[in-house]
């Protein structure tokens, strides 16, 4: 029965397209992907070259690192993917190749998907072997015949313009034109995306100058790229609040020199490419962050030469952030950047002038600092005497580069030292345990360091989680680190030596630059497995088990990444750079 | 019905069978609210059986106990109530023993130790563990436990007791709310229990007793005269009759009524939502509990005995409770056989009033009418429907569609009725029913559709009822 019906499905099928292939194909010949979608549609993402993402996927450590991954050996006994794979292999050997290459003649010609008002969703898929695109689709038709036996017709048909439109269900509908199937949620969509084929002179995304211009901001073709227009998207609230970090001051600093670009930009294009793993992706618009005179160019440097510094580098790194940014430029503007003056920025202010012994903290605080801010995170190491806190949390540093630190660092020290005095008489309120100030010294460099006495030998499995704090305050030429853990601050002043003797320059260009390295991060989510497990449980809701596989499936796609290395600079046409290298070694 | 009656153990029988209500009734106020299955085995198993398995449930408890014990000590460990709380609300939805948890949460209301005052959650869980473990066995025992409790101490911001200036805070709990009751006691028997327990300092978390600072002179404490310190002062209040009576009076409220008690009354259960009338049991009415409680003093058997009574399946007794906030989300969770996002059920749970682990006063929380005002109702609606939503804080984990499909109830009808069955106890409202007739035979009763009726059986007046 099966049999019969595809035979005539096919037959059908065949039919059809031996009859709209010839009228399309001299009705509009060659029409790129994006002629077909709206000019309205604020988003388009386009795959010009899957042979090169499947040739990636299918590379042989890729496939080993995906099918030994617990979670797919799990799923592969489960029925619906067996199902999935009786279907793959039945297409595999009726067009005589594998999976990569049957995705090859199904997808090989490209992949647009746009996304346009009323949420209207236009995928365009392009075969690079018709007949092959003909055929899936005359088995899924047969497969949606067979499912709706004894219930009403769901599968519908219409012909619109010499086209066949088809429909499976309630929600999408599509159509083959050649090689090319167009799949929409709206029918509307269908038939207005078939006008704009045979139609070369209707308004289409193509046609769009801002369009145009990003295509030409492209340095080489990418793998894939990512088209947005910003003059629309901006005007959705979820953006605009986005764009718009007014009540933050944290992200403010953080990130105003790109939301001030974006928020000035008419368009945003992302540009993916792969090579050898390494997926690269480029942000290009054409917003510019370039004014000094903004209350946002604290994040523009006065000198061509000047730039974020390069990050540190420390055993054990997880992550390493470094930032160009005038801290005092940022403050005085703070009633242009953040006009609220909210509870948190009022206390902030107060503790900073006790401290600081009533300073100004914008004029004699922040002005003694030059515009180098640099994060590190590392995992850390634990005493035995101490113990295994729970949660493990990395160490955290900040180094900053003092302007006149003869007399800058006598007052970063007093007001270190006030601090972990608040610190400890707010603790001795509570009947907790305080801190104990140190003066160690390492490589010649003689720093402050506060730490908890060992836990007594009864409560120490699992320590409790302040043991996760060691916190330094330590000063090197002209450097002043505060650190969470003393090993990071350790560290730190060894790697700030080494800097100093390489006399290290900045990353002219570049306000942020940020490198994330994959096995560290995955190595703390091992060591806070059981915690996620837990965390996820209350937080999801879900059993222990769906727990355990979720957090089983972040640390493998943590463990995947090697490296992640993120470049921002206001000055150029590609404004962020974010370069991702994947690592799947078994 | 005289108060022997009212307590004689209740016999199924054609005036007052043993039905789905009758048993969904004991299971709720034995617990927090029954699955299907646990429902249909009470109907099956009758009355005796049900109770034995409420008392004492088959199957590897300790191994459960000891599992979400690691949790909230692990969870204890980062010193916020958040985890600690979702914890607790999880064992409760996943408990095997529900009436332990109830009694707990019951015990946490009687002592209304908070962590407002203890600011420490590994002493607020070890705090917590103490009641569960007393929860049903000895009084006098859970008492003296509570006393050496460092977090009572800080609860009640009296971690300083010296013999030149003794602390009534924990004295006055004793008597008051522990122990005798309002009328019981008077100010020289507060300051007699206050000088028993001088010498007690919670430093570093850690209950101590410096006898230097012990008051050790003679002492009158509710007519007895001694030396007294801490363990004779509970030793006293806990061995008075006007104790047992006091927590008497306590259990028939969380266990039987608010506010009700030798009132009218049928074998058969209320069918509707009667005014609750402003009546409190009569110590005529309690007399047979109290003595027994007074002269065995333990808590396990009293609850037996009013749950096994006749007055507990009378219409004295059916929904004559409004269910508590966490009684409410916990009992739908368990109805609906999953567990949902508890930190932030914890969080909401909360804005309605029953924040765990922080009682608003040291009374403890609101009980019965007081949780119901035009603010909480549509709180309590909001919190049902949002845990019944597709999606949402509670992430659609709960489903009633997927729920009636796995006890294979298909038909529309069919499942209108269910879901009455599973969640007021076979009791359709007739405007539920009138709204959704119409809809029962189109084709657009759908998943969604049975989420948005176990919605608004939820919001029914019946179902705020215990």
């Amino acid at each position: 029965m099966i049999r019969y019906r595809y035979r005539w499905s096919a037959v059908l099928l065949v039919l059809i397209a031996s009859i709209t292939t010839p009228m399309l194909a001299a009705d509009s010949p060659g029409w790129s992907h994006a002629t077909a979608l709206p000019h309205e549609a604020y988003v388009a993402v386009e795959i010009s070259q899957p042979d090169r993402v499947l040739q990636q996927l299918f590379e042989p450590r890729v496939k080993q690192a995906v099918t030994s991954h617990p979670e797919f050996v799990r799923q592969r006994n489960q029925p619906d993917f067996l199902q999935m794979m009786n279907l793959v292999e039945y297409f595999e050997r009726r067009f005589e190749t594998d999976l990569q290459g049957l995705l090859q003649k199904l997808l090989g010609g490209g992949i647009t998907l746009g996304i346009g008002p009323g949420e209207q969703v236009l995928v365009i898929l392009e075969a690079e072997d018709e007949k092959v695109l003909s055929e899936v689709h005359d088995f899924l038709l047969m497969i949606a015949r067979n499912q709706e036996q004894g219930q009403n017709d769901s599968v519908r048909s219409a012909e619109y313009r010499g086209v066949t439109g088809w429909s499976f269900g309630p929600g999408q509908t599509h159509a083959i034109l050649g090689n090319r199937l167009l799949w929409t949620n709206q029918p509307q969509a269908l038939t207005a995306a078939i006008d704009r084929i045979q139609q070369a002179d209707l308004p289409n995304l193509a046609s769009l100058p801002s369009y145009q211009q990003s295509r030409k901001s492209s340095a080489k073709r990418p793998v894939a790229s990512v088209f947005a227009r910003m003059d629309v998207l901006k005007e959705l609230p979820p953006v605009a609040a986005a764009l718009d970090q007014q009540n933050n001051p944290l992200l403010t600093l953080l990130l105003a020199p790109l939301m001030q670009a974006w928020k000035q930009s008419d368009w945003l294009a992302l540009d993916l490419d792969l090579e050898d793993l390494t997926l690269t992706m480029t942000v290009t618009s054409d917003g510019r962050a370039d004014d000094g005179a903004l209350p946002t160019g604290f994040a523009k440097s006065t000198e061509a030469a000047d730039g974020a510094m390069p990050n540190l580098n420390v055993p054990r790194q997880i992550a390493g952030i470094s930032f160009y940014r005038d801290l005092h430029r940022f403050y005085a503007a703070k009633d242009d950047l953040f006009p609220q003056r909210t509870s948190g920025l009022i206390f902030f202010e107060n503790m900073m002038g006790i401290f600081f012994t009533g300073r100004d903290l914008t004029e004699e605080v922040l002005a003694e600092l030059h515009p180098e801010v640099r994060m590190v995170i590392a995992q850390q190491e634990y005493p035995a005497e101490i113990g295994t806190p729970d949660p493990q949390l990395p160490g955290v540093a900040l180094v900053f580069r003092m302007k006149r630190p003869d007399q800058f660092s006598l007052v970063a020290e007093e007001a270190w030292q006030k601090a972990l005095g608040l610190i400890n008489f707010t603790r001795g309120q509570q009947a907790e345990p305080g801190l104990i100030l140190d003066k160690p010294t390492h490589a010649g460099v003689k720093y402050t360091l506060a730490a908890f006495l060992p836990p007594e030998k009864s409560d120490r499995a699992p320590a409790e989680t302040r043991f996760n704090f060691q916190p330094a305050l330590a000063m090197l030429d002209g450097f002043l680190v505060l650190s969470s853990t003393d090993a990071l601050a350790r560290d730190l002043i060894d790697a700030l030596q080494q800097e100093t003797k390489e006399g290290v320059v900045p990353e002219a260009g570049n306000h942020s630059i940020a490198q994330l390295n994959g096995s560290s991060l995955a190595s703390i989510v091992r060591a806070n497995r059981e915690t996620l497990i837990r965390q996820n449980m209350v937080e999801k809701g879900h059993s222990r088990e769906q727990a355990e596989a979720e957090i089983g499936m972040l640390a493998a796609v943590v463990g995947s990444i090697g490296r992640l290395q993120i470049a921002a600079g206001g000055d150029r046409a590609e404004q962020l750079t974010i370069e991702l290298e994947l690592d799947l070694q078994p | 019905m005289t108060p022997q009656a009212a307590w004689a153990p209740y016999e199924p029988g054609p005036d007052g069978p043993w039905d789905l209500p009758r048993a969904a009734h004991l299971l709720r106020r034995a617990g927090f609210a029954a699955d299907w299955s646990t429902l249909q085995q009470a109907i099956d198993d009758g009355l005796d059986e049900t109770i034995e398995r409420l008392l004492r449930p088959p199957g590897d408890l300790l191994e459960f106990e000891a599992t979400f014990d690691g949790y909230e000590s692990a969870a204890a460990t980062d010193g916020s109530t958040e985890s600690i709380r979702a914890w607790w609300l999880r064992r409760m939805i996943e408990t095997p023993h529900p009436l332990l948890e109830k009694m707990t949460l019951f015990w946490h209301h009687h002592f209304a130790i908070s962590n407002d005052g203890v600011n420490n959650a590994r002493l607020m869980v070890r705090s917590i563990h103490t009641l569960r473990q007393g929860s049903l066995g000895s009084y006098r025992q859970l008492l003296g436990d509570v006393i050496n409790d460092p977090a009572l101490y800080l609860s009640l911001r009296s971690d300083r007791s010296r013999r030149s200036e003794p602390a009534t805070n924990v004295a006055g709990q004793l008597l008051d709310r522990f122990g005798v009751g309002p009328g019981h006691y008077d100010e020289h028997d507060l300051n007699a229990a206050a000088r028993a327990l001088t010498g007690r300092f919670v430093l570093r978390n850690e209950l101590r007793f410096f006898a230097h600072e012990f008051d050790d002179g003679q002492k009158t404490l509710l007519g007895q005269q001694g030396a007294w310190n801490a363990e004779d002062a509970v030793r006293i209040v806990a061995q008075h009759p006007a104790t047992a009576e006091n927590i008497v009076r306590k259990l028939y409220a969380w266990l039987v009524a608010d506010d009700v008690g030798d009132v009218q009354e049928t074998n058969q259960p209320a069918k509707q939502t009667d005014s609750i009338e402003s009546q409190v049991p009569s110590s005529q009415f309690l007399e047979p509990l109290v003595t027994q409680f007074h002269q065995h003093d333990d808590v396990g058997v009293i609850i037996e005995r009013i749950l096994r009574s006749r007055h507990f399946f009378a219409s004295a007794a059916y929904r004559r409770r409004i269910k508590s906030p966490v009684e409410l989300a916990v009992g739908l969770a368990r109805a609906m056989e999953r567990s949902i996002p508890t930190m932030r059920l914890g969080q909401q749970l909360g804005e309605l009033g029953q924040d765990l682990y922080r009682p608003p006063t040291s009374a403890g929380f609101p009980i019965g009418p007081d949780w119901i005002n035009q603010a909480t109702l549509i709180g309590r609606w909001d919190l049902t429907a949002k845990m019944l939503a597709e999606s949402g804080p509670y992430e659609g984990r709960l489903n009633p569609a997927t729920l009636a499909e796995e006890y294979q109830v298909d038909r529309p009808e069919r499942v209108a009725q269910w879901l009455a069955d599973l969640l007021l106890d076979g009791e359709l409202p007739v405007p539920v029913r009138q709204r959704w007739q119409q809809r029962f035979t189109s084709e657009d009763f759908t998943a969604a559709s049975i989420r948005q009726l176990a919605i608004e059986l939820t919001q029914a007046p019946e179902y705020q009822l215990a």
